[in-house]
């Protein structure tokens, strides 16, 4: 398939489903039981609100206008770079979403230089000894860290690292130090994925004629493993990353509790448990957008790192 | 409202630039500073204020932190105590005049006077706070007036003895017009001037010279946010912080061993009690709940899952309130047979019970199971719902529940209102179901309702304590209340600190003694 | 429905006659870690099935003088905060966990499955809509977004698992999809639609077995992510109301006493996860049996 119209394609679905995601999460003030308006006004109030004030609310807020036309008035806003303010501060919500985004992009990057650290060697060694105890006792080892709820990896590394061993501190951010047994729980749960990515990747590059060639010309077996055949495989492992976004979010909302860390999930945690309703849809469709973007960067670059991919198919 | 607030384009530069100092400040800082003089404390909320905006004054809470300070503060024995300002009488029924404390400097070296104060209830307190305020102080807009540089008068809206004793609270707070608080820009008198904030991580004050009453011991204080117990006490074992409050209960006997860490426990001005619906079936049959209460072993709470933290409660009200009554009150000891006795008499028919509780209140899930396990003895199911804040209000606004177990605490010495807002039919708990549907919550009406004004408008202390009394008496009599434990708190320090000084109210904590012995 | 469920009763039975007699069973039973995952589930469903049967105490009695007991021979796993039973709790949470990821997985499964077959089968523009619906759930983070249900309906097991249930369905129907578009065009099909067999009887007796086998893989492995997501929800403060003896829950509250009662928290913590690397295991044992194509990914753990 040719660029231009693939891109075109690529783009225009993508539109499509931004704008799906903007009617989701506006749709979700709607699952409220009971009336948004009086539901956000006995918050505000710290009361039972009355028929004129909450009538009055409505006119405020545009809650009296037909929905669809209160969804458009939201979405002019949204797409001027307004996601609104907070019920109970005067913050704006894109302030809020800044203010907590580093500590949750820190906590990110780090978990996938973990899950990295971790995936590749336990990958490649898997791959190398296919078939044989060492091949499954790392794909098992690399499933035991998913299998466990990530907040209770979280305490039981408190535990051992920071009470016991006294090597890490318990809770926090702002230093390295406090990035470490948040990054590592939350590596350890992806680490499972790439792990078996870099093996099957590192299977299917094993398999080339070319690596006969390399061997043949008198490398040493393990730098024609590690030079080439990895180099290859990562290819794949690169990619996934974009698709990973949604798993590290999933991820650090439980960890940034569990650490005491003040981003975008305890952000969404606290704005949920608050019925803080504009900041939750605002963390909400951030998170998606940044997903829906994301990958479709990821699959344009895909073309770049990998020319034998050939645009236009499926991309799972 | 908004138009005080900066643009939305400096929001997100502010923004932007914030975050990439925070990707910048990885840099490791020291977690334990030995410096002396500088410690690092743990309250059990956020001291930077996320959340609620009834504990967020300007960014900071306005709690522990010492950095502002309102007219009049609490003795250890609940009195109002001279601060910033001296004395106070009542010229006639409504009218207190106050005088203030000469000397006095701001944090930004200017001399506090009359006019900052009016600024600071006229501004600040009545009209930016809301209008729960007014029925709070009893005290609307537009009656503060400067009398002359160092004296104020206050009019209120009714006969209010308890006014010196209610403004003694860490929000009602004096400030210069200058400072604007909803920038984060707070301007104090305390014996610390706020340093840094970092959002829901951190806050740190230093030592304001210029204090009026001496400068504080430390240098310097960090407020750290840690909101969940075990996280706290984890920090504190670990060495990253001082002094933390509210261990994990079930971490308090291991720390009493700890030859490093020090333990204090303090009576609070808080107890722990379910109030039942009065206004819903079947809880509006006085048997039922006086078999509730005869179900609940309040001994055996405290012995078990408390793990011996709390006294056993007779009454609504921590005993450190000395109108407070205990012993006055009827008895409601373990009995279980009687407790049957009573829920066949009543109008229970077996149906679920629903009961509310919190899901932060700390041991609130133990708790409510207790209650669960003991009325299931004498044939009464209860189902428990654990809601966080919003949902549980929800609830209880629409009176849609039977019981709610949860924690009353006054953290002003004056506690009247305590008795006020849960139990007079105009109190805040019963004031709009009573309108909209003559009904309310925990209300008697009646002989309590005029109990509870004689003792709010007393100036008599004995006559004070007869009203309410005998209020309380009617209360328990007719089991509005399920009373569980008076409350303590813990405080665990590291064992080389010394100077606490701790209150009755937890939030009333001085740091200015505060040294290390080494 | 009763004519899908026929003709997957019929797949499965051809597939199980098929394992028996081909090498499929050996290729399965070759790498001990399939055998360990199908040991692991079964295990675990016997104790869903018998639990409250064989558990020796009833799982919500407090007995106050003897809480926070260690392993004895009394107590096996030892004592709650409030005295009870935990291998009691544990056996009855066995049915109600595995109970939730087979309500939650079922719910995806047969949402997912319709909008995959019928998206795969109609294709045009009903297609194309159909997968823009997928694209648009898949956007979302699945944890972020059923906290966010979850929170805004209530804390309870049903708005949990309803949560989770809406989060989870579109890799089924993207997977069901493409398969059913690979299946569509072989000769079997063409030929019954030559024979003007109806659409309906097409989808469900020559699409709906060959898919079978992928999304069966795929139910598996999602077994072992809805029971963390469901973990992960309680911790949260949105899952079972007490005093439900379910695991993410009985884990959340026993983390106050890790260090002093270690048992309360990490025999559930244990319990879930064998849960999960069973199924896990199983999952991909069954892939290289059911799915040699490798169709199932699960790159997205919700």
């Amino acid at each position: 398939m040719d660029t231009a119209p693939y891109l075109v394609h690529r783009f225009g679905t993508s539109l499509v489903v931004l704008a799906g995601v903007s009617v989701v999460t506006y749709g979700l003030l709607f699952l409220t039981p009971g009336d948004p308006a009086e539901v956000i006004l006995s918050q505000q109030l710290d009361r039972q609100p009355s028929e004129a004030e909450i009538e009055a609310f409505r006119a405020e807020h545009g809650m009296d206008e037909p929905v669809p036309l209160q969804y458009a008035d939201w979405l002019t806003d949204v797409l001027r770079g307004d996601l609104g303010t907070s019920y109970y501060s005067d913050a704006s919500i894109s302030a809020l979403i800044l203010d907590a985004l580093p500590l949750t992009l820190e906590l990110a990057a780090a978990s996938v230089v973990v899950a990295l650290a971790l995936a590749i060697p336990t990958g490649v060694l898997s791959a190398v000894h296919r078939g044989t105890a060492i091949d499954r006792a790392s794909q098992l080892g690399a499933l035991v860290g998913v299998s466990m709820p990530n907040f209770w990896l979280g305490y039981l590394l408190i535990l051992v690292f920071a009470l016991t061993l006294g090597v890490f501190p318990v809770a926090g951010a702002g230093s390295y130090s406090q990035l470490v047994l948040p990054a590592v729980t939350l590596g350890t749960g992806m680490a499972a994925v790439l792990t078996r990515l870099v093996r099957s990747s590192m299977l299917d590059v094993l398999d080339e004629g070319y690596l006969d060639t390399a061997r043949s010309k008198g490398l040493r077996e393990r730098i024609v493993v590690y030079k080439h055949a990895l180099r290859n495989a990562l290819v794949p492992v690169v990619t996934i990353l974009g698709v990973q976004l949604g798993a590290l979010l999933n991820g650090a909302v439980v960890i940034e509790i569990v650490f005491q860390r003040p981003g975008l999930g305890m952000l969404l945690v606290d704005a949920v448990f608050e019925r803080n309703y504009p900041v939750v849809q605002g963390i909400t469709l951030f998170t998606a957008v940044a997903f829906v973007v994301t990958n479709l960067l990821v699959d344009l670059s895909y073309r770049y790192l990998d020319p034998r991919v050939e645009l236009g198919g499926d991309p799972t | 409202m908004m138009d005080t607030a900066p643009t939305r384009r400096q929001l997100l530069t502010a923004g932007v630039g914030a975050g990439i100092v925070g990707l910048a400040g990885c840099a490791e800082t020291s977690l334990d500073a030995e410096a002396d003089g500088t410690f690092t404390i743990v309250p059990t909320a956020d001291p930077t204020g996320t959340g609620d905006s009834w504990d967020n004054w300007g960014g900071m809470t306005p709690y522990w932190t010492r950095v502002i300070e309102p007219l009049v503060w609490g003795t250890d024995g609940m009195q109002p105590q001279p601060w910033l300002a001296t004395d106070w009488t009542a010229t006639d029924d409504t009218t207190w005049v106050f005088d203030l404390r000469e000397g006095v400097t701001f944090h930004n070296g200017d001399e506090m006077t009359a006019d900052d104060v009016v600024h600071s209830f006229e501004e600040d307190i009545l009209t930016e706070r809301g209008d729960f305020v007014h029925g709070w102080l009893h005290v609307e807009p537009g009656s503060v007036d400067r009398i002359d540089d160092y004296t104020v008068s206050f009019e209120t809206t009714e006969p209010f003895p308890g006014f010196p004793g209610t403004i003694a609270h860490n929000m009602i707070d004096i400030q210069p017009a200058e400072a604007d608080r909803r920038a984060g820009e707070i301007i104090g008198t305390g014996p610390f001037t706020l340093a840094e904030m970092e959002q829901g991580q951190q806050l740190r004050v230093e030592r304001f010279e210029d204090y009026w009453g001496g400068a504080p011991e430390p240098t310097e204080l960090t407020f750290r946010a840690a909101e969940d117990a075990t996280t706290r006490t984890d920090l504190l074992v670990a060495g990253e912080v001082d002094l933390i409050y509210e261990p994990a209960t079930s971490r308090i006997d291991g720390l009493r061993e700890r030859g490093d860490v020090r333990i204090e426990t303090e009576q609070s001005s808080g107890s722990v009690f379910v109030s039942i619906n009065i206004h819903r079936e079947p809880t509006d049959d006085a048997d039922l709940r006086r078999a509730l209460n005869y179900a609940i072993s309040q001994d055996e709470i405290v012995t078990t899952v408390l793990e011996g933290v709390g006294q056993p409660a007779s009454g609504p009200l921590s005993t450190v309130i000395d109108w407070a009554a205990d012993e006055e009150l009827p008895a409601y000891e373990r009995d279980r047979d009687r407790a049957r006795d009573l829920v066949s008499q009543s109008s229970y028919d077996g149906e679920e019970l629903t009961c509310l509780v919190e899901n932060d209140m700390d041991d609130g899930r133990t708790l409510v199971q207790i209650l669960q396990e003991e009325y299931e003895k004498i044939g009464v199911t209860l189902d428990v719902e654990v809601l966080e804040s919003a949902s549980l209000r929800d609830r209880t606004d629409r009176g849609e529940f039977h019981l709610e177990l949860g924690t009353s605490q006054s953290n002003s010495p004056a506690a009247d209102y305590i008795m006020w807002e849960n139990f007079h039919t105009m109190g805040i708990s019963n004031k709009d179901l009573y309108e909209a549907e003559g009904t309310g919550l925990h209300n008697l009406g009646g002989e309590v309702d005029e109990l509870i004004e004689t003792g709010f408008q007393s100036h008599d202390p004995d006559e004070k304590r007869e009203a309410y009394v005998a209020a309380q008496r009617e209360i328990m009599d007719a089991g509005v209340v399920i009373p569980l434990f008076y409350r303590e708190y813990v405080v665990a320090a590291d064992a080389e600190l010394e100077g606490l000084d701790l209150h009755p109210i937890d939030k009333f904590a001085q740091w200015g003694e505060l040294t290390r012995t080494t | 429905m009763s004519v899908a469920l026929e003709s997957i009763a019929s797949a499965v039975g051809r597939r199980y006659r098929a394992l028996r007699t081909s090498r499929t069973l050996a290729t399965f039973c070759a790498n001990p870690l399939n055998v360990a995952g199908l040991s692991i589930v079964t295990a675990i469903t016997i104790a869903a099935v018998i639990g409250p049967l064989v558990a020796p105490y009833d799982p919500t009695t407090q007995d106050l003088a003897n809480r926070l007991q260690g392993p004895s021979l009394a107590h096996p796993f030892g004592t709650d905060q409030l005295g009870r039973d935990l291998l009691s709790r544990l056996l009855y949470g066995a049915r109600l966990s595995l109970g939730i990821a087979v309500a939650v997985t079922t719910i995806r499964l047969v949402l997912g499955t319709t909008i995959g077959l019928l998206a795969g089968y109609t294709g045009g523009w009903v297609d194309e809509a159909l997968m823009r619906l997928v694209d648009i759930q898949l956007a979302f983070p699945g944890l972020v977004l059923a906290l966010v249900i979850a929170g805004i309906l209530g804390p309870s097991l049903r708005n949990v698992m309803l949560a989770l249930a809406v989060v989870g369905w579109a890799s089924y129907a993207r997977l069901v999809r493409g398969t059913v578009l690979a299946t569509k065009e072989r000769d079997f099909v063409r030929a019954a639609r030559l024979m003007n067999v109806s659409r309906f009887r097409i989808a469900t007796r020559h699409l709906l077995p060959n898919v079978a086998g992928p999304v069966v893989v795929l139910a598996t492995l999602n077994m072992g992510t809805v029971i963390l997501g469901t973990a992960g929800l309680s911790f949260i403060g949105l899952g079972a109301q007490p005093p439900t003896p379910e695991w993410g829950t009985m884990l959340a509250d026993g983390r106050h006493h890790l260090r002093t009662a270690w048992w309360i928290a990490n025999v559930p913590g244990v319990a879930i996860m064998c849960t999960v690397l069973g199924f896990t295991l199983l999952g991909d044992g069954l892939r290289d049996v059911l799915d040699p194509n490798h169709e199932t990914t699960l790159e997205k753990r919700t």
